[in-house]
């Protein structure tokens, strides 16, 4: 069995250029290489803001431009990023389409292969696709505006509705919370901006696509969910993106608030190219009843960053992390979850599961955080990791801080390898080796699987199999 | 005198002169109370100008009954040596001229701010030879009185020798104990160790234990930290022979605004090899105990067996718990985990106790007890 994993460990490269691809780089605003103010007041200007976010720009670069990368605990990869080198801010320049036809073509077919036919997208409750910086699409069902939700690119949010967006925008992940929360609070553009009304249940779920689509040029979208008392939403994003030759850093920023008694589902798969670096800073603040809930996969990259968070700051508030990574040959998938217990009778359950491959390493990060002025509070963190080959890392460093009242935290964390027995049985069924392989992988990570929304959990399926396509002949 | 403890405690007084007091950017300090182990706190100790605060009467106790250990150090200096067959004490200055190489290597692994100040007082303390085959039971206790009191010892366990040891740590009040230990356990030794670590109300505790383990080797362990000022301890396990098996367990208790402070680390060099380390911690009053945990597996270290436990038990609201119980692992054929745990007492068990007649404050002793002493249990008999 070891001489059959040794061998995966070779033919697992996965041959990612069946999905690279990219189209001629047509951009009417660049601003160019580099960060400095000047670039940071341009992109302000281009996209027409307010002077307060200006100042609010200005302020986050200086931050940015004051913090260090904690190189105490972070990946020594992120050395290789070079800050002066990555263009901050890219957009076609043209105007909104209102209906699918007027959408300009090469743009059309991106979307295609990246398997968004149009047909589906009639199906969707709203559909943001942001093509670079700028949401080239958006189309919105009447009825979600017929109960007053507000879907839409958060610089267009930030024009029409600055009374919401202004209340929230920056509280739940504060521009100095790190470097990279700085740097998008600098130069962010794009993402979503939702807001749901009191008591409106979204039947739907929202989604997103984010394509980055232009050497070294960072994706910095910025992202806030309002969901009011008592309403609920389910938010999903896919991400992929094609292979350059030098580094892609994404950094984006993603903020929630659930306010008293509203429910907030995120779904992320992130399947980027392996030279991007995925920093990305997401928290969610649950107010009294509120419930909070990460879905998380994340499959590509070269090294991602990523510990989404609740804070529970209401009574009775509920925080989930479901987390699946893949790291394959050269990757590092460095994610976990936080949960941050504020207040009485709030709970949280993390459930992460990871998959090593060749010497790719896949890193548990987490943070349970009780306060002393919370009471009966519960957190349940469990951990698996499965090693496909003998020279594959996975690691896990949790923090665990408690106190308070009648409060309990439990943490486990497993590893295993693949089961031999398991393999000879498919084997002797008549299933290749890979195929038995790639079986066994979908058969661990299955009852997380199934938490994610049945689209994605059949593109899951079939992104794993990917992954550890041409294991054996 | 010897030049090589000569050299090492140069060596070692340049580099505590270079290297930061324990800061919050440092991971191998995260969680600990850095206002306890800063250059404030601990300068009064380095003067040796803290005023002796009232004699603890464990301490005197400890220290009294230390005269009839197999093994008493007072602040470093051998005082009795009484042990038995198979067993040799040398100081430390004849352990460099015989054992040079294993003296060198004891304190070349320390690199941080306070085991430094171990080797910068290289000559406290004393070199301890089981021989081959040997099996030998001995008790020893080391007594701190000084402001700072350095005791370093290195055991050197034979082939296929048995060390059963009792290890007695008493820290007089004002005093700032740093004690370092290695033992170097040649193939198939076993140890059995018992540790037990009382200090008295304003002195500072710094341990470290370094277990070097070869083929075939079992250790069985059990560390108490039970004293009423601030404590780190180290306790390192490298496991460089395949077989070996290590049992290890420790408990901490924290009462008032103390931090007890543990940091293990489980290091698999080689396959085919098991540790298992549990902890457990009582915290009470506004006290803290902060435990960090590692497990490594290096490359090609298959049939590894690593398991890691912390158990915590809080009798306050406002006592804290911070655990980082972590996993390295760079092979696949290996069988790892680690849980953590932080609760109340269980209120079920309250009930059954009172309901027999125990008060609450009797029946949280007897689950602490109880708690505690199924670290011990692997020696029988041994009550903490």
């Amino acid at each position: 069995m070891e001489n059959i994993s040794d061998k995966n460990a070779e033919s697992l490269n996965l041959d990612r250029s069946v999905g690279d691809f990219s189209f001629a780089e047509d951009y009417a605003y660049d601003a160019g290489v580099g960060l400095n103010a000047d670039v940071v007041r341009y992109i302000s200007k281009v996209k027409g803001e307010d002077p307060w976010l200006l100042d609010f720009r200005l302020k986050a670069l200086e931050t940015f431009e004051s913090l260090e990368i904690p190189f105490h605990w972070a990946s020594e990869k992120l050395r290789d990023l070079d800050f002066s080198k990555i263009r901050y801010y890219l957009a076609k320049g043209a105007k909104k389409r209102k209906s699918w036809d007027e959408v300009p073509s090469d743009v059309k077919t991106t979307f295609e292969r990246l398997g968004v036919p149009e047909q589906e997208r009639a199906f969707l409750a709203g559909v943001e696709a942001q093509f670079d910086s700028e949401s080239a699409y958006s189309n919105m069902k009447a009825y979600l505006e017929r109960d007053g939700v507000i879907f839409m690119d958060s610089t267009e949010g930030l024009k029409k509705h600055p009374e919401i967006f202004r209340k929230y925008f920056g509280k739940v992940i504060p521009t100095g919370d790190n470097k990279f929360s700085a740097l998008n609070s600098a130069v962010f553009s794009g993402g979503s901006f939702i807001y749901v009304p009191k008591g409106v249940k979204v039947q739907q779920p929202l989604q997103a696509y984010f394509r980055i689509n232009a050497e070294s040029f960072g994706q910095f979208e910025r992202t806030l969910i309002i969901a009011d008392e008592g309403s609920e939403l389910m938010y999903m994003e896919g991400c992929t993106a094609p292979r350059f030759e030098s580094g892609t850093l994404h950094s984006a920023v993603v903020e929630l608030v659930a306010l008293k008694d509203a429910k907030i589902q995120y779904v992320t798969v992130q399947n980027w190219s392996d030279n991007v670096f995925n920093l990305v800073t997401k928290r969610g603040m649950a107010e009294a009843g509120a419930q909070i809930r990460w879905v998380d996969c994340n499959i590509g990259s070269g090294i991602t960053m990523k510990y989404p968070a609740v804070v529970l700051k209401g009574d009775g508030a509920k925080g989930e992390v479901i987390s699946i990574a893949l790291a394959n040959n050269r990757q590092h998938q460095d994610t976990g979850a936080k949960m941050i217990h504020l207040a009485d009778n709030t709970s949280s359950n993390v459930l992460s599961k990871s998959v090593s491959i060749g010497n790719g390493r896949a890193s548990y990060r987490g943070l349970v955080y009780m306060s002393d002025s919370a009471k009966n509070c519960k957190n349940n963190t469990e951990c698996d990791a499965l090693l496909i080959n003998t020279n594959s890392r996975t690691d896990t460093y949790p923090a665990i801080m408690c106190s308070g009242h009648n409060n309990s935290v439990q943490h486990e964390a497993s590893v295993s390898k693949l089961s031999e027995e398991q393999i000879f049985y498919m084997r002797q069924r008549g299933l290749s080796e890979n195929e038995a392989v790639s079986l066994s992988v979908n058969g661990f990570v299955n009852d997380l699987v199934k938490e994610f929304p049945m689209e994605y959990s059949v593109e899951l399926k079939r992104l794993i199999e990917l992954q550890m396509e041409g294991a054996v002949g | 005198m010897s030049a090589l403890l000569d050299d090492i405690s140069n060596a070692a007084k340049t580099r505590f002169a270079q290297i930061p007091f324990p800061h919050k950017k440092d991971e191998y300090w995260r969680f600990s109370d850095l206002n306890a182990w800063s250059a404030d706190a601990l300068f009064p100790h380095f003067s040796q100008g803290v005023p002796k605060s009232d004699e603890d009467a464990q301490v005197a106790e400890i220290a009294k009954s230390a005269a009839q250990s197999a093994l008493a150090f007072f602040d470093g200096q051998l005082v009795s040596a009484n042990v038995p067959d198979g067993v040799k004490v040398v100081s430390m200055a004849d352990g460099a001229e015989k054992y040079s190489a294993e003296v060198s290597e004891f304190f070349g692994a320390a690199k941080g701010k306070f085991d430094t100040v171990a080797a910068a007082r290289a000559y406290n303390g004393a070199v301890v030879v089981v021989a081959d085959g040997a099996d030998a039971a001995l008790d020893m206790a080391v007594v701190s009185k000084l402001g700072l009191s350095v005791c370093s010892i290195l055991f050197l366990v034979g082939k296929n020798a048995r060390l059963r040891l009792a290890r007695n740590f008493a820290l007089g009040g004002g005093s700032f104990g740093i004690a370092m230990s290695k033992f170097a356990l040649s193939d198939g030794s076993r140890l059995e160790l018992g540790t037990h670590k009382y200090s008295g109300a304003a002195a500072h505790s710094y341990l470290r234990d370094d277990f070097r383990v070869s083929a075939g080797v079992s250790v069985v362990d059990a560390y108490a930290e039970l004293g009423l000022s601030p404590s780190r301890a180290e306790r390192n396990f490298e496991i460089v022979g395949e077989g070996a098996d290590i049992d290890a367990r420790a408990f901490l208790k924290t009462t008032g605004e103390l931090t007890h402070d543990l940091r293990t680390s489980q290091m698999h060099r080689v396959g085919g090899a098991a540790s298992n380390l549990a902890v457990k911690c009582v915290v009470d009053g506004n006290s803290k105990a902060a435990f960090a945990g590692l497990i490594r597996v290096e490359e090609g270290a298959q049939k590894t067996k690593a398991y890691q436990s912390c158990r915590s038990l809080s009798l306050s609201d406002f006592a804290k718990t911070q655990a980082s119980p972590v996993l390295e692992i760079m092979a696949n054929d290996v069988e790892c985990s680690h849980g953590c745990t932080v609760s109340k007492p269980d209120p079920e068990e309250l009930f059954y106790m009172n309901q027999r007649g125990l008060n609450t404050a009797e029946a949280l002793e007897l689950i602490t007890e109880s708690f505690a002493k199924s670290t011990f249990e692997k020696f029988g008999g041994e009550n903490q």
